[in-house]
């Protein structure tokens, strides 16, 4: 294939895969902030609207990260005196980067045969490195540097205190995320997340999707701890404590700040999808055959469909946003039409392949989506931990179980192969 | 381990409360009241903005005798008193100015008057103005407002609302 072509390509999807992420870090603000007011009885933000032919549309709150944006955009950008100018402004993006430089190595489908429009093979995975576990794990604990060269760089000891609060747990936690997915890559046999996720299809003990929330689940109870410190969020806030204790990115204001709130949401997500990858199985359907995928489409995108439908009505009985749930219920039918033309019309055999590559990035979406929501009801719910507490959690506990997953990881191993 | 069951547990809290809220939220715990859309009634004995009550001849009641400015305690109300031209009321107010800033609305002036000719049943707040200036209310201005509960009897004297 041309060479050109297969750069468009490289680069099409690094373009959807960005813009996705940052679609999905703005409407995370909006879900963490309705999200937690439903938690807490409250209403939330409803109040961001345009006024169309002379009716106010809310869409339910959707237009405040909009809102958020442009009010973030035009307010002062604020460098300290004293400040080092340059790793000032340097940190936002070392954090903004190296989160979405992550994504690169990400599988959110399988290899889409398009060789019969003259496209070939196209991998939904922007680039399949044999090591890409230890790459996600490097780059992502590269994103620290940020938050440490911004509190070093403030000229705040504050924000300084507040990054070193920081390196001391992401460093702490960063081990422990490494070690409990040792596990995993000694049961998967490969360090390419394409193959992990091509080693959980299938089933264990004949009725389990063989997931690695299933073949490791030690690994997995520490790496939702160690991804929920490492995104830096309540129960393990300490580095920032917006509210009390000041964090790092005390002296930010106006976009730089904006990007450090949004590489944590990204962050979040990212940690999801990790979780996604290594122990739910990535993108594939639970408890069927990769073989039968083809017949399994149409179901995944008819229920996927059906529940946009069920969102769109409680969004437009329940709250108010009749345009909203419209639209919802409307993108609904259209999935559980296409699921239906899947289903039954003869259509060509690579708009059917794109029927399935759809169905497993659903199937992906709404596992890393659950992930994710869970990760913000557990942040709604628990208080935050002291830093002792949270040192003697991560290098007493965790490192320690880590560890011993390892060891009986090995002897599994040992006993199964022998 | 145990901390990942009482952790579950908490969850399980805040899914309840979060399942409730989303699936009917009017019988859910929420208490917010969104107010342009909604306004909530206010009790009729509430204290809002001041008003001067008139005689059926459009006049006001108020016959100047300084009452509500001697009780007032934050020194809100300024009277200038000047002969009325009705013989049997002595006088009248020129000038009547409320500073709605400095009012206090303890209803201390609603007590004291005499004649029933001041008055704070309006049901609203002061509406925000752009400078200081636009607080003063002058008399034509108070008289303009309108009560929000029943006319009490014309008779004067003696027609406090309790």
């Amino acid at each position: 294939m041309h060479t050109a072509l297969v750069l468009l390509l490289a680069a099409v999807k690094a373009g959807a895969i960005l813009a996705a992420a940052m679609t999905a870090g703005a409407l995370l603000t909006l879900v963490e902030r309705r999200l937690s007011a439903m938690i807490q009885d409250r209403v939330g933000p409803n109040r961001a609207d345009v006024t169309l032919a002379g009716r106010r549309f809310t869409m339910g709150g959707l237009l405040h990260p909009m809102a958020d944006g442009v009010k973030m955009l035009f307010k002062e950008d604020f460098i300290p005196e004293g400040a080092n100018r340059f790793i000032f402004v340097l940190a936002p993006f070392v954090v903004m980067f190296f989160t979405l430089a992550t994504f690169s190595v990400i599988p959110f489908g399988d290899v889409l045969d398009l060789s019969a429009i003259g496209l070939g093979l196209v991998p939904l995975q922007i680039a399949d490195l044999n090591v890409g576990l230890l790459f996600a794990m490097a780059v992502a604990s590269l994103a620290i540097y940020g938050t440490v060269l911004a509190g070093w760089s403030s000229n705040n000891k504050f924000s300084l205190l507040g990054g070193m609060r920081a390196a001391s747990q992401l460093v702490a936690y960063e081990a422990v995320m490494g070690l409990c997915l040792v596990g995993a890559v000694m049961v998967f046999g490969t360090a390419s997340l394409k193959g992990i996720v091509d080693a959980q299809a299938g089933t264990v003990l004949g009725f389990l999707p063989r997931w690695g929330v299933f073949v490791q689940p030690l690994a997995f109870l520490i790496f939702i701890v160690a991804a929920i410190a490492e995104s830096k969020r309540v129960p393990f806030d300490i580095p920032e404590g917006e509210s009390e204790i000041i964090g790092y990115f005390i002296e930010y204001s106006g976009l730089k700040f904006a990007m450090f709130f949004l590489g944590e949401f990204i962050e979040v997500a990212l940690a999801a999808i990790m979780m996604t990858v290594v122990f739910f199985g990535g993108w594939h359907i639970p408890w069927v055959d990769p073989a039968n995928y083809g017949t399994a489409a149409p179901w995944v995108i008819g229920i996927a469909g059906l529940a946009g439908v069920f969102a769109g009505a409680v969004a437009a009985w329940g709250h108010g946003s009749r345009l909203m749930g419209a639209v919802i219920a409307l993108g609904g039918c259209g999935a559980v039409c296409a699921a239906g033309a899947l289903a039954f019309a003869p259509l060509p055999g690579w708009i059917a392949g794109c029927g399935v590559a759809a169905a497993q990035v659903l199937v992906f979406v709404g596992k890393a989506a659950v992930l994710t929501w869970l990760q913000f009801m557990v942040r709604w719910t628990l208080p935050r931990f002291r830093f002792d507490q949270l040192l003697a959690i991560g290098w007493k506990k965790l490192v320690p179980w880590s560890l011993a997953n390892i060891v009986l990881t090995g002897a599994v191993l040992l006993w199964v192969t022998s | 381990m145990k901390y990942y069951i009482d952790t579950l547990k908490g969850v399980m809290v805040t899914t309840r409360h979060l399942v409730k809220n989303v699936l009917r939220r009017e019988k859910a715990g929420v208490v917010t009241v969104e107010y342009p859309e909604k306004k909530l009634t206010y009790r009729p004995n509430f204290r809002g903005l001041h008003r001067l009550t008139r005689r059926p001849d459009g006049t006001p009641k108020c016959v100047a005798c300084f009452m509500c400015e001697t009780v007032c305690p934050a020194y809100c109300i300024h009277i200038e008193a000047e002969e009325s031209p009705d013989g049997r009321i002595e006088k009248r107010p020129k000038v009547f100015v409320i500073d709605e800033l400095r009012c206090v609305v303890c209803g201390l002036c609603v007590e004291a008057c005499p004649e029933d000719a001041i008055r704070m049943d309006t049901a609203v707040h002061p509406p925000p103005a752009t400078g200081r200036d636009e607080f003063l209310y002058e008399r034509d201005v108070l008289m303009s407002h309108k009560g929000a509960g029943p006319e009490p009897p014309a008779a004067s004297g003696g027609g406090r609302r309790r």
